[in-house]
């Protein structure tokens, strides 16, 4: 290989050096970023892979014991957990069934250039900036037995003569899954809103000359038309309902009786106590081994979806 | 190019190594800066020295009192605050109320090595730290003038362990049924139950006659099985059956079986028939507040508690009483476990363990103080000394069972309690099994077994690996533990 020219070399270390100092310039304003994401959280995953071969009761004790793969092993012993997965199964599907229709349903009406579409815009979107406790607090006097304002409607419209126990084991996860979608449809009903003003005017009206009704423009225009943004929606709501557990720890801390119960809020009581009242027994390393296999479940979920989404995409 | 990507990215990666050592550093690194940061006055020379350094250059030597309780807060506050304007030693006590999360509290605060030099004593935070050695041995501290007056609260087994004392005792705690006078009136029932039987009787007469009114026999706070059951379920079976948390000290080993009638019985107590509507998703302020309200007929909670909530938190216009745990086929086979509490942890690690026992000795265990507090029906004493000092309030007075009986003894601990960490059951654990056995229709003796054969697998488990010890008392007899 022939050496370069003196010219050609000066030119390539001015030019690298350029290189390195645009690169330095933005590798420096990713750092304090960069240095809080390492920190808050992949440090704490791989903090938790290690202690999943631990048995380790926390703070408490001075030593983690070291017993390879038996708290992973002791995870499909553990019947709790499964029906946690269930109710998580049954959690997400519900809110997810409910909550998309209703987004996309609210984003239909107010994408009109109506008066007032501002405010019932922020109305609905209030419940998505609400902190959970809150929400959960003002569920609660609503669906509490003796005195919930649900119940005493109720009553006195005359629809039930025995206040229904909304919280109890029977009722508890479908109050938990309305609680649930309130808080979640005024998020996805945005980005709804969003992809439907992506929607060129030209091919509504070219539908409409076509002689298309109204429904006939939302099935064969408008929800194809929404497809990428759709797939973004399904995919967040999907792993925010996995995920989700300050509404459950809120209104019912999984109970009553493992009722409610989500993965998510399972593994979590092993490190720290899900209310004042509740007794609590760390147990690190087998929290950590719920929270593993939790996140594998709710991983293989994402990419079943992803790939179904893609097989449709294909056909279409 | 390469190269100086590869520099680039070994630098970094160097700074984001040098991020995460500081920021999330070992137990020795948080040493030094807790000592630096948190006590500068007293880190750099032994207590002694520091004491004499404090006073030569005027500052005051900080003690810091991390407390649960809140329904006492005021009469503390004022105790400490008359103790700072008042003492000559330069401490000045710094009394912090952690009433929500408490035990999460400590662990953080041990973890950074931020622990307050007194926290007052809970049942997890000792179990869980006792045997990590994070908490100060006492006995030396204490003179002849201390002990006789305290010495008869030092109990081997509950806070004395292998002659170290960790916490002093002023106060008991136990659980008792309280039902409201005017609704046992208004069913025509003459007396509380005294057995589970017409326990159950009673709050099935009160819903049938007085449902329509919006008024029911029984209430559990089952939102919480560990919360509602420890205050009525296991102190009942103690007493039914001379049988403390499931274990049987006599054979060594968890029995849960014989748990099956008291099971039965709650099955009947929590139905339709009669408990207050939504007693599972009950929480025990709620259910506080609808038996103020004249609408539940009888529940059971801890002593300590109930006369104040009445009286301050939820002041209530009918009369309410207060009885001792009904006992199955009103034979009572055991004695009733009480709680010590008010008792005050030290952290090993203080370097104010002089001035903080000072501290302690003038404030929470002054006996004129202490005699306050229970006049001022903030808690039951157990010392003598100031028993005889106090004016308690007519409250106990009008109900005697409100104070510790003949029934009423400390148990010694089961091995889940003495070692959290020797005893890790797999599944459920004995208040979930036995909440789920009161509401759902599965068969109780198979769950008793199973529940049993969780427990004693882990208890063997921890003997086998080391981490935990047999427990078994010759001749043990439930009705003197």
């Amino acid at each position: 290989m022939p050496p370069l020219s003196k010219e050609f070399s000066v030119d390539l270390e001015i030019k690298m050096n350029k290189k390195v100092r645009e690169n330095l310039r933005s590798y420096s304003l990713l750092l304090p970023n960069l240095i809080f994401f390492i920190l808050f959280s992949v440090y704490p995953v791989f903090w938790t892979l290690k202690f999943i071969f631990y048995q380790y009761g926390g703070y408490s004790v001075s030593t983690p014991k070291f017993v390879g793969f038996d708290n992973i092993l002791r995870v499909f012993r553990d019947t709790t957990y499964w029906q946690a997965v269930k109710n998580t199964f049954v959690y997400a599907g519900g809110k997810i069934l409910l909550t998309i229709p209703l987004a996309f349903f609210l984003a239909m009406i107010l994408n009109t250039k109506r008066k007032g579409n501002g405010l019932f815009q922020s109305i609905i979107f209030i419940p998505t900036i609400m902190s959970a406790a809150v929400m959960g607090l003002v569920f609660y006097l609503l669906f509490n037995v003796y005195s919930g304002q649900i119940n005493t409607y109720l009553l006195d419209l005359g629809i039930i003569s025995r206040p229904i126990n909304w919280l109890g084991r029977e009722h508890a996860m479908k109050t938990l899954i309305i609680t649930a979608v309130w808080g979640g449809v005024g998020n996805y009903m945005v980005y709804f809103l969003a992809g439907l003003q992506q929607i060129s005017e030209e091919v509504l009206e070219s539908a409409r000359l076509d002689g298309a009704n109204r429904l006939q423009m939302i099935w064969y225009v408008t929800i194809p038309m929404l497809g990428p943004i759709l797939k973004v929606i399904l995919m967040l709501s999907i792993t925010a309902a996995f995920s989700d557990m300050s509404n459950v720890m809120v209104l019912t801390e999984g109970g009553p009786t493992n009722a409610t119960m989500v993965m998510a809020l399972y593994g979590y009581q092993f490190f720290f106590p899900i209310s004042a009242s509740a007794a609590v027994n760390p147990q690190y390393g087998y929290g950590a081994a719920v929270s593993f296999v939790s996140a594998l479940i709710a991983g293989v979920v994402t990419v079943l979806y992803l790939k179904v989404s893609k097989k449709l995409d294909e056909n279409v | 190019m390469k190269t100086i990507k590869k520099v680039t990215a070994l630098l970094m990666s160097s700074m984001m190594i040098a991020g995460m050592l500081s920021g999330c550093g070992s137990t020795e690194t948080g040493t030094e800066t807790a000592s630096s940061g948190n006590t500068a006055k007293e880190t750099t020379a032994p207590a002694g020295e520091v004491k004499g350094e404090s006073k030569s250059d005027g500052k005051k030597t900080i003690v810091t009192v991390w407390t649960k309780d809140r329904h006492d807060a005021e009469y503390q506050q004022a105790r400490v605050d008359e103790y700072n304007a008042t003492n000559t030693d330069n401490i000045e006590v710094r009394y912090e109320i952690y009433s929500d999360n408490y035990p999460q509290a400590i662990d953080i605060a041990f973890q950074s090595n931020e622990a307050p030099d007194i926290m007052v004593h809970q049942a997890a935070v000792f179990n869980n730290y006792v045997n990590a050695g994070n908490f100060a041995d006492l006995t030396p501290y204490m003179d002849d003038e201390f002990l006789s007056v305290f010495g008869d609260c030092l109990v081997e087994g509950v806070n004395v362990i292998d002659g170290k004392c960790y916490f002093v005792p002023t106060a008991a705690t136990t659980c008792r049924l309280f039902y409201n006078k005017n609704i046992f009136e208004k069913a025509a029932i003459a007396n509380p139950p005294a057995t589970l039987e017409e326990m159950v009787e009673d709050a099935r007469i009160i819903t049938e006659k007085l449902s329509g009114e919006g008024i029911y026999g029984f209430a559990a706070n089952l939102k919480s099985a560990s919360s509602a059951l420890s205050r009525s379920l296991m102190p009942m079976a103690e007493r039914s059956l001379g049988n403390h948390m499931g274990f049987d000290f006599a054979k060594g080993e968890y029995d849960f079986t014989v748990y099956a009638p008291l099971v039965e019985a709650w099955r009947i107590l929590v139905s339709d028939e009669c408990a207050f509507p939504g007693c599972e998703s009950l929480d025990i302020d709620p259910l506080r507040t609808q038996f103020a309200d004249g609408k539940i007929g009888m529940y059971m909670s801890y002593t300590h508690a109930e006369p104040g909530v009445y009286e301050n938190q939820f002041p209530m216009s009918d009369e309410w009483g207060c009885a001792e745990i009904p006992v199955l086929g009103g034979n009572v086979m055991g004695a009733e476990n009480y709680t010590p509490n008010n008792g005050y942890l030290f952290n090993a690690a203080s370097e104010n363990l002089d001035a903080a026992w000072k501290a302690y000795v003038a404030i929470f265990a002054n006996v004129d103080n202490l005699a306050g507090y229970y006049s001022a029906g903030l808690g039951i004493s157990s010392v003598d000394a100031v028993i005889a000092k106090a004016t308690p309030k007519a409250v106990y007075a009008e109900n005697p069972n409100l104070l510790l009986g003949e029934n009423d003894k400390v148990w010694p601990k089961a091995p889940h309690e003495s070692n959290v960490d020797a005893v890790v059951v797999e599944g459920k654990d004995m208040y979930t099994t036995l909440g789920e056995l009161i509401y759902l229709d599965v068969d109780i003796e198979t769950e008793l077994q199973a529940l049993t054969d969780r427990y004693n697998d882990a208890y063997r488990k921890g003997i086998s690996d080391g981490i935990g010890k047999e427990v078994k008392i010759a001749g043990f007899d439930p009705l003197n533990p």
